[in-house]
């Protein structure tokens, strides 16, 4: 029923793309807790205009399929990059852009929106106290921010964002239909050759279940410890 | 090259399959419900062995890509299927989308059924069994009203991302919008207006069913702050994961 | 107060079963609905009422064909099959009405040959070159539909630097997993490893324009019908040399191909194809879909 040989043939490569998968996730995760931190800003202290426009964008982002960003960003990106580079004056070949990077910014795209929540909740989680404490003691605004506030939230939403990483590894295996080589794709074309799609797709989805269940037990551990961490200041 | 009219042609034709995707969000997603109260009560009652093989069941559909898991269902039914003599040649390809995507549900909403139950205070269940009810009586008339209210806003966020994974679906052969996205830009040799119409209308959608939901929760809401905030402690984990199938 | 409650948790109740119901019944409806559409378009060809009565005496044959490849086998407004290869199989269909009762099923290119694995498909359609590798695993058929062209080497047409895959060393080449282009590539890297080309994956050939306009492939491999047509789609933005990607004692045919074991429904369908070729019938349609006659083997 399933070929031993094709199933390892394919198992192997699957394998062999283990940290590209990861590190498209762990881009696309530093990517969006970056814009993601601005953005829960904009949203959590009101700026105004910036803040209707966030909410307006992430909703916009959330609202869109994985897959169609990938392939939006994809012919976006190849139509646009040589007219852009020219009118940049700047003399660049599309083909010393790896694909990995066009991925890693449609993930982030479609990421973006769920990070930025988790990293808000973690804003509204700090007290308005901590606020009040840092003026009294003659904190300038920005100083309240990222001795007082910033701390905590990056406490705060570590445990939450670990769990963001299994859902970003799970996302880059839709990388495939733009023809970037991930776990799922490197077993597929591993079977090319006898068309043993079966023994493909089983062990691309044990790679991913077993490479699942490693990031689980690792941010339960990361929760258990932050978690002790919390009551020990408490 | 990118061209307006060329959208707005291929407008009509994507929504034209709108019935095709929903049909196979309705169907996962009753599927989920079903199959998923069943889960949720195996774990919650521990039985023996059961509890094991559904843990195990739902490591997999919580770890593996859905992308993943429908070609496994769609390329390995027939095969298992066939080793024991029966004829899968006339099932329909759209059948292995509905079966995997309705397990992926019932994993999900599993969860969430499960988490929304153990979420409601002891002493309501507690306060049932003093008044006389039955075990059944108490499950029916005080632990599922208030488990489904504390469940409907996850369960909103999780039928919304079924809604978009369907956006997978095409890639067996099942024309829905997407598949009718592909196959115009096929055809015309221009795939990305197709491509932004289908995201047009996924995004619509999705956000109106978004509100819907939210609309829907607020009101059914209780006012009780202080259930209000165990249940966002129990519940917030659970978020982050069923957020993405 | 609590007649409130009550009401609320029944109104919830109502809720949550009108809604599984509904479900259940779409389900059903569902079912019944694939099933007619699967009829629908196996009895296109012919006597559709005949077929019916008469089924119980004919071999079902089980045909999965390709779904995104204009202009052999493709959808049209309608999402029934359509095409060159499409109309080829409905000819034969109707020579070989009396003996086999036809159910076409339109699939994704990468489902086809491994659903003839699974049983899914007697014959699978989707303008299959022969390779060594696939003919390991499948029945071909003795008799080509058409003859696609040697294999060539696309390119810009404002570029000189490429004319055969040595000079390609290094260059970046867009194929299709799982497609003929890319078991030639693979073997040109496994023979010429000093040679070798990158091999970069496309979905379909609709990203082909961009790809090499922008630069971002540099060549594309695929049938010289396939360069034609692409390079016509799009005001001839790409032209390919002389050299042959395939070995010159290829035939460059395009087959069905069956699973192992089905060797009579391949002799009986090869047999309708010779007919059709006698008759006329392939080179007509082969000039409707095709605009020339592409049904002579250009080698031969």
């Amino acid at each position: 029923m399933l070929n031993l040989g094709y199933f390892l043939d394919s198992l192997k490569a699957a394998v062999s793309y283990i940290p590209q998968n990861l590190f498209m996730s762990l881009m696309t995760l530093l990517i969006c807790c970056v814009l993601g931190t601005l953005a829960a800003m904009a949203r959590v202290y009101q700026v105004p205009v910036i803040k209707p426009i966030c909410d307006f964008l992430l909703a916009l982002l959330k609202a869109l399929p994985q897959n169609l960003v990938l392939l939006i960003v994809y012919l976006v990106f190849t139509i646009t990059f040589s007219p852009i580079m020219a009118f940049l004056g700047v003399k660049a070949n599309i083909q010393n852009v790896d694909m990995v990077y066009v991925a890693i910014a449609a993930l982030s795209i479609s990421s973006l929106a769920g990070v930025s929540e988790v990293i808000r909740a973690g804003l509204l989680s700090v007290g308005k106290g901590q606020y009040e404490a840092g003026y009294t003691v003659g904190l300038t605004a920005g100083q309240t921010f990222f001795h007082i506030i910033l701390p905590q939230t990056i406490r705060a939403v570590i445990p939450p964002l670990t769990n963001s990483i299994l859902s970003l590894v799970k996302a880059t295996s839709l990388v495939s239909v733009i023809g970037v080589m991930d776990i799922m794709n490197g077993a597929i074309v591993a079977a090319n050759t006898y068309y043993s799609y079966i023994e493909a797709y089983v062990a691309a989805a044990l790679v991913f279940w077993v490479l699942g269940i490693i990031i689980e037990i690792a941010s339960r551990k990361v929760e258990i410890h932050f978690s002790r961490s919390v009551k020990q200041l408490a | 090259m990118f061209s307006w009219e060329r959208l707005w042609e291929y407008f009509p034709d994507i929504m034209a399959k709108f019935p095709v995707t929903l049909r196979i969000v309705l169907v996962a997603f009753g599927t989920g419900l079903l199959l998923g109260c069943l889960l949720a009560a195996i774990r919650i009652k521990k039985i023996p062995v059961l509890s094991q093989v559904v843990a195990v069941f739902l490591s997999y559909i919580r770890c593996t890509p859905v992308i993943c898991q429908m070609f496994v269902i769609y390329f390995g039914t027939p095969v298992l299927l066939g080793a024991i003599g029966i004829d899968t040649s006339e099932i329909d390809s759209v059948v292995y989308v509905l079966v995997a995507y309705g397990l992926n549900m019932s994993g999900f909403i599993g969860e969430t059924i499960r988490s929304s139950v153990l979420a409601v205070p002891v002493g309501q269940v507690e306060a049932g069994q003093a008044c006389g009810l039955t075990g059944l009586q108490t499950l029916w008339q005080i632990t599922a009203p208030q488990a489904f209210r504390i469940a409907l806003p996850m369960l909103g966020t999780t039928f919304v991302s079924l809604f978009q994974a369907t956006a997978l679906a095409y890639m067996v052969g099942v024309v829905d919008m997407m598949g009718k996205a592909a196959s115009l830009g096929n055809r015309t040799g221009h795939p990305l207006e197709g491509y932004i119409a289908c995201a047009i209308v996924f995004a619509v959608i999705s956000i109106v069913l978004e509100q819907v939901f939210m609309r829907i929760s607020r009101h059914l809401d209780f006012d009780n702050k202080r259930m209000k905030k165990r249940v966002e402690k129990e519940v917030v984990k659970e978020v982050e994961v069923s957020c993405s199938i | 107060m609590k007649n409130k409650f009550q009401f609320r948790k029944a109104g919830s109740l109502a809720l949550v079963l009108t809604m599984i119901l509904t479900l259940l019944a779409s389900c059903g409806s569902k079912n019944t609905n694939s099933s007619a559409e699967s009829k629908s378009s196996s009895s296109q060809s012919s006597e559709a009422s005949a077929t019916k009565v008469a089924a119980g005496e004919k071999t079902k044959l089980k045909v999965g064909i390709g779904n995104m490849f204009t202009p052999f086998c493709y959808l049209d407004d309608d999402d029934q099959p359509t095409g060159y290869d499409y109309d080829v199989m409905m000819a034969i269909s109707e020579k070989l009405g009396d003996k086999y009762e036809f159910v076409v099923t339109p699939d994704d290119f990468s489902n086809l040959l491994i659903g003839l694995d699974t049983g899914k498909y007697d014959v699978a359609v989707h303008h299959f070159g022969y390779t060594a590798e696939r003919a390991e695993n499948y029945l071909y058929a003795k008799e080509a539909d058409m003859y696609f062209g040697n294999f060539r080497i696309g390119f810009s047409k404002d570029r000189t630097d490429i004319t055969d895959l040595a000079s390609a060393a290094g260059k970046t080449i867009a194929t299709t997993s799982g497609s003929m282009s890319e078991s030639l590539l693979l073997k040109w890297n496994e023979e010429n490893p000093d040679q070798a080309v990158k091999l970069q994956y496309i979905k379909d050939n609709t990203v082909v324009y961009q790809g090499i306009t922008s630069g971002l492939y540099d060549a594309f491999v695929g049938s010289q019908y396939d360069l034609d047509t692409l390079s016509e789609q799009y005001d001839g933005f790409m032209k390919y040399s002389d050299y042959n990607v395939t070995t010159s004692d290829y035939d460059c045919g395009a087959y069905f191909v069956y699973s192992k074991g089905s060797d009579a429904m391949q002799q009986d369908i090869d047999a309708a194809l010779v007919e059709l070729r006698e008759d006329g019938t392939l080179k007509a349609l082969s000039e409707t879909w095709l605009g020339a006659d592409y049904t002579e083997n250009p080698n031969a």
